[in-house]
């Protein structure tokens, strides 16, 4: 399956929340900006994303491949649940 | 002892980690398509705090609790029992975030009808509407 089918797939949109940036996984409701926010704390390791969201290996395939195809959105999404701008703790 | 409830931003397995420091911690029963405000809502009847990553749409939400049973003059309106908010952008692992939320609970600090947010600097601080 190739990215796009891959997004077509899994992806679909937040009914609560229209536009690209709120886009999730289907059925099972986890934003793709949730998914990216965590990659760091799992190492940037899809399978451990999978495990600690308890979701298909293919699905968070299909949530980074749409991250790379929509960057700019889900960084300015996940910057606006921050408390103040990103930096190193 | 409180009880956390983990909507659908939050991974699965922070849920675990509270349990290993002896708090309940539920992930949402509720549809994947339910909205915040649901969320809100069965968390605050059950006296349970929420837990999200979604700090955009959840202090919109908090802000309505708190503001409309005051303008609109409703008595009786119950308190959500708190919300809080992890960070991503510092990198926490679900170890890392249930032992800032078991000590966010320690500190004994107010969480009722309580938005906490992380800053770097203060650590836990409450949100307050504009």
């Amino acid at each position: 399956m190739n990215r796009a089918e891959l997004i077509a797939r899994y992806i679909e949109p937040d009914p609560w929340h229209p536009g690209p940036a709120d886009v999730q996984v289907r059925g099972y409701g986890v934003p793709v900006w949730a998914l990216v926010g965590h990659l760091p704390a799992v190492d940037y390791n899809p399978e451990q994303l999978a495990r600690a969201y308890d979701l298909p290996l293919e699905a968070v395939e299909a949530a980074l491949a749409y991250y790379e195809a929509n960057r700019a959105l889900i960084d300015g999404r996940l910057a606006a649940n921050a408390a103040e701008p990103a930096c190193a703790e | 002892m409180v009880t956390f409830y983990l909507d659908r931003k939050l991974a699965v397995r922070v849920a675990d980690a509270l349990h290993r420091r002896g708090h309940q911690a539920v992930r949402t029963p509720l549809a994947p398509a339910s909205p915040d405000y649901a969320h809100l809502l069965f968390a605050a009847l059950r006296g349970w705090i929420l837990v999200t990553h979604n700090g955009r749409d959840f202090k919109l939400l908090h802000g309505a609790w708190q503001t409309w049973p005051v303008a609109l003059n409703v008595g009786g309106w119950p308190r959500h029992a708190g919300i809080v908010v992890p960070p991503q952008h510092l990198r926490w692992t679900e170890e890392r975030t249930a032992d800032e939320l078991d000590a966010l609970v320690a500190s004994g600090r107010r969480l009722a009808d309580t938005l906490y947010e992380w800053r770097a600097s203060a650590g836990w601080t409450p949100w307050m509407p504009p």
